[in-house]
């Protein structure tokens, strides 16, 4: 039986590369300030808040952490990466381990809102420079490890509080390693709307499950995540 | 929804002569239908540019076709979109004379200055059964036989694109698009499997347009994987090694 742990990560990479001034400085660097202390919708929603320090990573760019639960890191070129846990620990649904060993269903709040969230933060970083951009942003989604304690990770259509969560009909397992891509274009940064790209990102990853777009929770089922619709869950 | 034909049925069906058998045929990644204006623009426009702008159009339709599986242009048929299919389908056959039809020389001068190189193509007249004096015309774009070969536009000053830019013309179902920019980076990156001079020289002329777009790539000296795909990779071993 496995003992890998599932985790999701998001890569995005801005198409050319975004430019910075002085990254490698921390006083006064508006990213690191970014990274450090990320705008969120909730104060304990799953969103980029760390509560870490950045750090060079490997000399190639910034990072921040939270034990195994979530590393994000941004590079030279305006790359972002994060990768988070998908189980009992963060992304997954249940209160407890044995309760997620037993049915893993990643939360369905948990993972639209992470990833707008990650949307969101790698908004501000482009916005946060001095110059216009535009482009194109590569978008990359993987889930790895999915085939988790014998049983596959599964992703739910239902919103968090449904009774019927638990449900076959509601659940779809998500492929072993399963990766997708898109890209997106960039003409004008007054109007980059991070909704609309966690959808799409969300759009790759319910369809390694299998999920059609019109059934992702917390979205309008159309274009967009649906902010309220988080913002409604106490 | 209308019928799609092969290769070896559009051929047969110009042999033959019998052109009707095109009526509710509908355009797809191997066939196209297009009246005889399309291939000789000076025939309904006097004005330059929307000539040049005509040309540019036939060069991208014999674009993105060569850089399929190639396929056929047939002269003399109107095709229009109709309420069962967003496809469009051939509702009438406009038979010409042959002399009327463009030689092979004529359509190569035409889209010489869009597309580089010009890919492979015949030209034909064939005669209607009903009528030996008029008939319908065929570019027929041959499937390329160099691997990993691609055919670039130009777009200098004509064409949705108006200003220095190039592009890899590709065949979507029935219509034409544009490969992902992302896709082009890694087209360019690769190097061709073949000795052939004459695609030595494209891949000299696809340097010289790689050094262009390099300045917005920041790992020029990556290998073939993209810096993204690279990143992936990265933190899957990063993941699995701190697993163990």
């Amino acid at each position: 039986m496995s003992n890998k742990k599932p985790y999701l990560i998001l890569i995005a990479e801005p198409i050319p590369s975004l430019e910075f001034d002085k990254l490698f400085h921390r006083e006064g660097n508006p990213v690191v300030a970014l990274l450090e202390k990320p705008r969120s919708l909730r104060s304990m929603g799953w969103n980029m808040d760390t509560l870490d320090t950045a750090r060079i990573f490997e000399g190639k760019g910034w990072e921040v952490k939270n034990g195994d639960r979530k590393t994000i890191r941004l590079y030279s070129s305006g790359m972002l990466t994060a990768h988070a846990l998908l189980n009992s620990e963060f992304l997954g649904h249940g209160m407890s381990r044995d309760e997620f060993t037993e049915t893993p269903i990643v939360n369905p709040l948990a993972i639209v809102e992470y990833v707008y969230e990650y949307m969101k933060l790698f908004c501000d970083i482009i916005k946060s420079g001095s110059k216009e951009y535009s482009g194109i942003i590569g978008i990359r989604v993987a889930i790895v490890g999915s085939n988790t304690n014998g049983k596959k990770l599964q992703l739910s259509t239902g919103n968090v509080f449904d009774p019927f969560l638990h449900l076959e009909m509601n659940r779809q397992e998500i492929l072993e390693d399963y990766d997708g891509e898109t890209n997106i274009n960039i003409s004008d940064t007054a109007v980059i709307d991070p909704a609309k790209m966690a959808f799409q990102a969300l759009e790759l990853i319910y369809r390694g499950a299998g999920v059609t777009a019109d059934n992702i929770p917390y979205t309008n089922y159309v274009d967009t995540v649906d902010i309220d619709k988080i913002l409604k869950v106490k | 929804m209308g019928k799609s034909l092969t290769s070896i049925e559009t051929e047969g069906i110009l042999s033959s002569g019998k052109f009707d058998e095109f009526i509710d045929v509908e355009e797809s990644d191997i066939f196209e239908a297009k009246p005889l204006s399309f291939v000789v623009p000076a025939s309904i426009v006097t004005d330059s540019t929307d000539k040049a702008e005509k040309i540019w159009k036939l060069a991208r339709v014999i674009g993105n076709l060569a850089n399929s599986k190639g396929g056929h242009i047939i002269i003399g048929l109107d095709a229009q979109s109709t309420n069962k299919s967003l496809a469009e389908e051939v509702t009438g056959v406009v038979p010409f004379k042959e002399s009327e039809m463009p030689h092979l020389h004529h359509i190569e001068n035409m889209i010489e200055k869009h597309i580089f190189p010009v890919p492979k193509l015949e030209c034909r007249w064939y005669p209607s059964i009903a009528d030996q004096q008029k008939g319908l015309g065929a570019i027929h774009i041959l499937e390329s036989n160099v691997a990993n070969q691609r055919f670039l536009m130009m777009c200098d000053s004509v064409g949705e694109f108006k200003g220095k830019l190039f592009g890899i013309p590709i065949r979507k179902s029935d219509e034409g698009d544009w490969e992902d920019v992302s896709k082009l980076w890694e087209i360019m990156r690769k190097k061709p499997t073949t000795t052939d001079e004459s695609y030595n020289n494209i891949m000299t002329r696809l340097e010289e347009l790689t050094l262009v777009v390099e300045k917005g790539y920041p790992n020029k000296d990556q290998p073939q994987q993209s810096m993204i795909s690279q990143a992936l990779a990265a933190l899957k071993k990063e993941i699995a090694t701190n697993e163990q």
